[in-house]
This record gives structure tokens, C-alpha cells and sequence, in this order.
């Protein structure tokens, strides 16, 4: 496996790191790994270069880069929105790739805003063949709620989390409840309407679109159990659809054996996706080596 | 415009980013920054590149890298070592001195990158300045605040986890750290003997304890500054790190102060 540090994009303001696989997979598609709010290329606790590092060596052209104005890339030139700019970044990181390696298949994956991304992308470019959204797009179902409630007020651990901050309230002399987390309201907001979002995914799988969905157990006030899914998005062909839930795991893989399990299921979604194709050369060398049929 | 690049050898790829000037160069000394290691490297990663670039905007080349084993570099952290860190240190500097065609070298160290940069100093890279921003000071202090941070971590999360010690390694707020290299950083004291540099050794510190106090005592500049890093608190631990006094603090060590 070759690494190779690549500036592109307007101005070259883009920079990442491919990592090219040492034995090309005919007809396999290309994987961005798109970066997540601001942490750069390197993913968290390192999973970008982690994946990279599995997949390349397997066979996957891959490229792990920053969003303009984050990690190590520049401002974009150009005067697009906060909402457009990183899509236009994904854009043309396939557009780079395509130029220099002739791929013209991407498989985007991406956690939390790389993960909307994604799916952004997904829908306005028939480049993408594929989708891995870590903590997508969530909406709260009414199952949502019941699990919220029985979590809540059936766990005895909570409870005795709760007297004990309640006591400790008390005798700090503060009687006032803990705030409501401003990041629900957030989420709320930030997420595109639940219809729109699940006509999409309909939308791309009727186009062929594989997806890999993983929610991890450190995004409770969007999702929270494994049949959320189905409830938010509805039925969808099991060729073409795939979902996790990693309930152990938190938002950003903190600990080392979940990203190992992460790494490692990614993985073998892109192989049983886009199964190896041996190219002549490959062929050639199979045959020198195992002898003619 | 910034020059990411892998050098080093071939075997042995290291990620850096050159900023060179933007404006009329100043002097003819290149700053070499060196970070921290962990997750305290992911949360500055941010501030440090701003670092690098507001230097390059007074007309200091200044050069970042990663550590082996560590962000876009070669290798595990399993196989790291502080031996191969300085290393890598000597190796920055190197190339720094051939991007800029500077002469001179100083550093700037945030934490862990403050131990290196000192020992780099003190065994083979000359150095003008050397800054030390939050230092860690004693190895065997640094880890145990790592380690009350993982367990708070842990103890936060409603789920049970495995063991954190596995074999050979230990993993510490996420990355694995093997033994070896955890008993090097516990023998480390950096209040034992500063290199001897061609100008000053300059501390910053948002925080005062003992520790900082007796290391800013042997330096020539010793500052203690209200800054937004918040190293021991677990809700921070994910965290950018958005301090500000601390970076200008350091840019006005070459600078001088803003008038």
C-alpha cells in the first residue's frame, strides 16, 4: 500500500491522503471518508486512518480528507454556504480521484455531519454506489419515546444517579433542575424533515445505492433501539440495505475495541457489497502460480 | 499556501505541514512545533495549525508534524517509543531547515510536545527559543491525570467496558499505549536539567500547581495566563481546544509584544 499526501479542488484549497491499494480491484468503487464537525482527516481516535489502512491493502482506492476550512484544508475560494460548502468538497474530491485514478464509483462514508453529507451527496451524484453513515439522520418515533421512558425511570442506576445529585443540589443550597441539553433542540432543528429524508433513501436504493446505517449507543436522544430504523425510514430491500446498532459503543468510538468491531464490519460490508473482480493481470499471475485448469 | 507533505524516509513516512511566510520574512529562524499525543492532540489540532499559520502571517516559516504511530505518520502506537519520538523530532527539524532555508531553529511545545521538544533540545536539535505552553512536567503526574480522566470516562458511561490493561498495553482515553513506552514517560522530569539554548526558555501555563511553579522557576520567562484549556475536565476531553493567550503568548515571543 502506497499513502500519498493530495491537494485539489478550487485552488487546491482540499487536502488529504490517498492510499492506493497495492493490486487494483477492477470495477471496485473509490472510499471517501468524510471528515466530522471539526476534527480533521485523521478521524477520530485515529478511525479514518485505521479504515484507510484496512481497506486500501484489500483493494479500495481511498481517501481520507478535510472539508475546506477544516483539519488542514483551506477556505474555499468561492462564496457558498456553510450548508454547500462541503458538499461541493465531496464533489470534488470525486471529481479528483475520477480525474487521476479514472474511478468513476465513490462509496462516501461519514460519521454525524460527515454522515448527512453523505447522504446529501448521495442524492444530487449517481457516482455514489454506496453509503456508511455513522449516527446519521435519527428521528425520534414514538418507540423512541417508550424506550426514553422505560430507560429513564426504570434503571436503578439512574435513580440513584438522580437522588444523589438531587442530594448533592440540596446541599449546595441550589434548587434549581438541571437544564434541559440544548443539544436536543439542536438536533431538532438541524435534521431535514423525516418524509423528505426517508423518500431519499427509498430513492437511492431504487437506484441502487447500497447502504451501511450504524447508530452507536451515544446518540440516545435521536435513537435509541434497533427497530427505530424501520420505524423512521420504513421497509427497505435487505440487498440493498444494511443497519447496526452498536448500543455498547459511543458517538465517537472512544475505545479501542469498538472501532476495531467498526473497522472490521465496514470492511466486510464493502467486500459482500463490491465483491472482487479479478482483473487479466491478476488472473495471469493466478494462473502462473496455481497452474492452468 | 501550506505544504502538507510525508518525508522522513521512505520506510518510515512522517506527516507534516510546512507554513511558509506570508509576509516579509522575519530573521532567519524556523519555528518547529510539536504537539501532544493522544486525545489532547486530536482536541489542538485546530489551535495548533492557527498557531502555525499566524506565525507564517509575522514572516515566521514554522513546520507541524505528526509523531510515529500517531495521526497520518506510519506505524502503531504500539510500536512507539520516546526514542523514536526524538527522532522524529530531529527529523522535523531537518526538514524544516531544508523548506525554509533557514539557519536557525526554535520550538514551541504544547504539553506532552513540550517534553519533546525540551529533550530534543537537550540531545540533538540546537534550538534559539524553546517555549513550553502547559507543559507536562512529570511524566508520572500526566499519566495519572490521563488515567482519573479515562476511569471518570468510564464511570460516566452507562455501559461496562472490558479491561483497560490488556496484555502489553493499556489503553488510555482511547488509544493503546504499550508498557514500554508507558514506563519511559513515567521516568520523565522535566524539572531535572532544561537544555541550554542560544536565547530563552519561556513557560506558559494556564494552570499553577507546584509542579509549574518550581519548572517556570528555572526558566527565563515565566507566565502564568487565564486561558480556555481546561486539560482535567472529561467534558472538554473531546473538545477543540480554542485557547487563545497561550498561542499569542508564544507568537509574541519572537514577535514581541503587540503594541
Amino acid at each position: 500500500m502506497i499513502e500519498r499526501v493530495v491537494t485539489f479542488g478550487a485552488e487546491n484549497c482540499l487536502t488529504g491522503i490517498v492510499s492506493e491499494p497495492p493490486v487494483a480491484r477492477s470495477a471496485s468503487p473509490a472510499v471517501l471518508l468524510v471528515t466530522a464537525g471539526i476534527i480533521h482527516h485523521v478521524g477520530p481516535y485515529r478511525l479514518y486512518v485505521d479504515l484507510a489502512r484496512k481497506l486500501a491493502p484489500a483493494g479500495f482506492l481511498t481517501l481520507r480528507f478535510d472539508v475546506s476550512g477544516v483539519g488542514d484544508s483551506q477556505p474555499r475560494p468561492d462564496p457558498l454556504t456553510d450548508a454547500e460548502a462541503p458538499l461541493a468538497d465531496i464533489r470534488e474530491a470525486m471529481d479528483f480521484l475520477q480525474g487521476r485514478y479514472g474511478t468513476c464509483e465513490f462509496v462516501l462514508l461519514g460519521l454525524c455531519s460527515g454522515a448527512y453529507q453523505a447522504h446529501e451527496v448521495a442524492v444530487r451524484d449517481t457516482r455514489v454506489v454506496g453509503t456508511v453513515q455513522l449516527d446519521g439522520y435519527g428521528y425520534r418515533t414514538v418507540g423512541h419515546y417508550l424506550h426514553q421512558l422505560v430507560q429513564k425511570y426504570l434503571s436503578p442506576r439512574r435513580w440513584t444517579k438522580f437522588l444523589l445529585r438531587k442530594k448533592k443540589e440540596r446541599s449546595a443550597g441550589n434548587w434549581n433542575p438541571r437544564p434541559e441539553d440544548p443539544r436536543l433542540e439542536i438536533y431538532a432543528e438541524a435534521f431535514p424533515p423525516r418524509p423528505k429524508v426517508k423518500k431519499e433513501i427509498h430513492g437511492l436504493a431504487a437506484r441502487g445505492v447500497r447502504m451501511l446505517f450504524i447508530y452507536s449507543g451515544g446518540v440516545p436522544e435521536y435513537f435509541n433501539h434497533r427497530r427505530q430504523f424501520v420505524a423512521m425510514f420504513g421497509r427497505l430491500p435487505a440487498a440493498a440495505v444494511a443497519m447496526e446498532y452498536f448500543e455498547w459503543a459511543d458517538h465517537t468510538y472512544a475505545w479501542s475495541p469498538d472501532r476495531e468491531m467498526l473497522v472490521e464490519r465496514i470492511a466486510d460490508w464493502l467486500h459482500e457489497g463490491f465483491p472482487s473482480v479479478m482483473t487479466p493481470a491478476i488472473a495471469a499471475a493466478a494462473v502462473v502460480a496455481t497452474g492452468p485448469v | 499556501m501550506n505544504v502538507p507533505a510525508f518525508f522522513g524516509s521512505s520506510q518510515h513516512p512522517l506527516y507534516g505541514v510546512y507554513h511558509p511566510p506570508t509576509s516579509r520574512r522575519l530573521g532567519s529562524t524556523g519555528v518547529l512545533i510539536c504537539g501532544p499525543i493522544g486525545l489532547e492532540s486530536l482536541r489542538s489540532h485546530w489551535m495548533l495549525r492557527r498557531l502555525a499559520d499566524q506565525l507564517a502571517s509575522k514572516g515566521i516559516p514554522a513546520f507541524r508534524f505528526d509523531y510515529s504511530g500517531t495521526g497520518d505518520s506510519w506505524g502503531h502506537l504500539r510500536d512507539a517509543s520516546l526514542g523514536r519520538w526524538l527522532l522524529d523530532v530531529e527529523t522535523a527539524a531537518e526538514e524544516l531547515l531544508d523548506s525554509a532555508g533557514v539557519r536557525k531553529l526554535s520550538a514551541i511545545g504544547l504539553r506532552f510536545g513540550a517534553v519533546l521538544a525540551a529533550e530534543a533540545a537537550r540531545m540533538v536539535v540546537p534550538l534559539e527559543h524553546l517555549v513550553l505552553l502547559d507543559p507536562v512536567v512529570t511524566g508520572r503526574r500526566y499519566l495519572h491525570e490521563l488515567r482519573t480522566l479515562r476511569d471518570e470516562k468510564l464511570a460516566r458511561w452507562k455501559k461496562q467496558r472490558g479491561p483497560c490493561v490488556k496484555g502489553d498495553e493499556e489503553e488510555i482515553l482511547g488509544f493503546n499505549f504499550p508498557r514500554r513506552l508507558i514506563r519511559e514517560i513515567e521516568a520523565l522530569d522535566l524539572r531535572g536539567e532544561l537544555p541550554k539554548v542560544k536565547g530563552k526558555v519561556a513557560l506558559y501555563s494556564s494552570y499553577e500547581d507546584q509542579e509549574i511553579v518550581e519548572l517556570g522557576a528555572q526558566c527565563d520567562v515565566f507566565q502564568l495566563l487565564d486561558d480556555a484549556t481546561d486539560w482535567d475536565r472529561v467534558e472538554e476531553a473531546e473538545r477543540a481546544l480554542l485557547a487563545a493567550a497561550l498561542p499569542r503568548a508564544a507568537i509574541e515571543m519572537f514577535t514581541g509584544p503587540k503594541k
